[in-house]
């Protein structure tokens, strides 16, 4: 916000001026916080127009309950623009500090309190092949084949439900908006952490690695408490047995989930694109003779620092950081 | 909630350590300097001569806040204590709406004097919903999917550019013709 945006205010009438305001000002700014007062204090209508659009910007808390919402709101969700198949870049910057979760689920069971569910939009769906997706807020999901993934984001929280299948997620850190996933007819809550779930016949595994997570059983009675898990600790439900929390082999979780590419003499522009997918941390590459340099070798996807210490001791290149959550592979000479 | 409050304003239970400590007078300081800022926060949305309520929402949102208040980055801190505020502005509404909702008060023109008063206030909420639903579906397509992203879904800025491949700037553009639009057809013409 500038000088010559608030001189072109002046000329505007009070609703077009207050609706670039609440789109525009971030009232955390203090310096934006002191203009916006002074646009208010200007005139009395100024303020009541402002008042007018906060009134129409609150009724859209009651989206839930109005039904002709409810197309428009689908088409929104399934709109894409013609750019949006590879901006996958932009959200990879914008993910501060990432930390991982992994979720393995048997087919999903029908849930008798959310009959929509059956015929609920899936967001994300493999076939035959493990597939990467990257997410709205730059997290990203790897989906293992027949997997089915279905996100609910909203103002307050992130929310993941593994359909079927098994997911690997590595989740951008956002404190205001927990990630959410819902497995098992439990809720596993990140707050800033990385921690595995796994579902299978024998019942449900959460191990934590780092950090904090909480578990709910989502209309459970007051007397059955939240678990909450401390580093290197692990719960376990088991049907028909009492919920255990014990000390966890951690190893074993950070394992499952190592996934391995395979090249043969293809350029390195191509194996970075691939790596990069993977990673949030991302490689690039903008001298030509770099890019074109042919790779052949097995490496280890989720860990590109690692690639490109690796690549440095065999080819005449090295990294440098270039940003936040770059690095550039440039000429050693 | 003044109890709680206190117990923040002492910071995190484990100040003994020097790094507690620091965290502990860091997270009071930021609470401090936030106070003011907050209150405007709120002065903005509920008009003159609420002081009052104004001090409550400021105090909700430092007892919500709390265990943010010491992190390292002020930054970060300053940012999620008013999306903090955002959403404690938001319940205060559903709040006030659910009980109008079961008290069914009619509309009183004495007390909605309709000198300076629009449409939007006058009516219950579901009703200036339903006026808003309408203006929306007159926008252009992809203006309502940007409108409804953000406003609705509750996606950032950028979640909304990322999915639609758009900048930053154009999703905003975007969001201030989608309110202009609403603006101009939820009001009584006068």
């Amino acid at each position: 916000m500038t000088d010559r945006m608030l001189s072109d205010l002046a000329g505007l009438p009070p609703d077009q001026a207050a609706a670039r305001l609440l789109v525009e000002i971030d009232e955390a700014d203090p310096v934006q916080a002191a203009r916006l007062d002074a646009w208010l204090d200007q005139d009395p209508a100024h303020r009541e127009a402002w008042l007018n659009a906060q009134e129409v910007l609150a009724s859209f808390d009651f989206a839930d309950e109005h039904r002709p919402l409810d197309l428009p709101r689908r088409r929104a969700k399934a709109l894409r623009g013609p750019r949006s198949v590879t901006p996958w870049l932009a959200a990879a910057a914008c993910a501060v500090a990432a930390v991982g979760l992994a979720v393995t689920l048997a087919p999903w069971k029908a849930d008798p309190v959310t009959p929509a569910a059956a015929t609920q939009r899936i967001d994300f769906e493999t076939a035959d092949q493990q597939r990467l997706f990257p997410m709205p807020d730059g997290s990203k999901a790897t989906l293992a084949p027949g997997s089915a993934l279905d996100l609910a984001y909203t103002a307050g929280e992130r929310r993941a439900r593994l359909v079927r299948g098994q997911a690997y997620f590595d989740i951008a850190h956002d404190a205001a908006r927990p990630f959410v996933v819902e497995a098992e007819g439990r809720l596993v809550t990140a707050l800033g952490t990385r921690f595995d779930v796994r579902s299978d016949s024998e019942g449900l595994r959460v191990t934590l690695l780092e950090g904090s997570v909480r578990v709910d059983v989502p209309g459970a009675s007051p007397a059955q408490a939240a678990v909450v898990l401390r580093p290197g600790q692990e719960l376990l439900v088991a049907p028909g047995k009492p919920e255990v929390v014990r000390e966890a082999d951690t190893t074993r979780s950070e394992t499952w989930r190592e996934v391995r590419m395979v090249f043969d003499d293809k350029p390195l522009s191509e194996v970075v694109a691939e790596l990069n997918r993977y990673a949030v941390l991302q490689l690039v590459i903008d001298d030509p003779r770099v890019a074109a340099l042919r790779i052949t070798g097995q490496f280890r996807t989720g860990d590109n620092a690692r690639f490109a210490r690796s690549l440095a001791k065999l080819y005449p290149v090295r990294a440098v950081p270039d940003g936040p959550g770059r690095l550039k592979l440039v000429r050693a000479d | 909630m003044l109890l709680e409050h206190e117990q923040f304003m002492e910071g995190p239970r484990d100040a003994s350590s020097e790094q507690g400590r620091r965290a502990q007078a860091r997270g009071a300081a930021l609470a401090a300097s936030l106070n003011e800022p907050l209150a405007a926060f709120f002065r903005r949305r509920l008009g003159p001569c609420q002081e009052a309520e104004v001090e409550d929402l400021t105090q909700e949102v430092f007892v919500r806040a709390a265990d943010q208040l010491s992190l390292a980055e002020e930054e970060h801190a300053r940012a999620y204590v008013f999306r903090v505020a955002a959403s404690v502005w938001i319940d205060r509404h559903r709040r006030r709406q659910a009980r109008r909702a079961d008290r069914h008060v009619p509309f009183d023109p004495d007390r909605h004097d309709g000198e300076g008063l629009d449409l939007a206030r006058q009516l219950d909420a579901r009703e200036s919903l339903r006026i808003a639903t309408q203006a929306l579906s007159t926008l252009p397509e992809r203006t309502r999917a940007i409108f409804i992203l953000r406003r609705i879904e509750g996606l950032a800025v950028r979640e909304v550019a990322h999915q639609l491949g758009l900048s930053t700037s154009a999703v905003e553009k975007h969001m201030v013709r989608a309110l202009e639009h609403l603006l101009a057809h939820t009001r009584i013409p006068r």
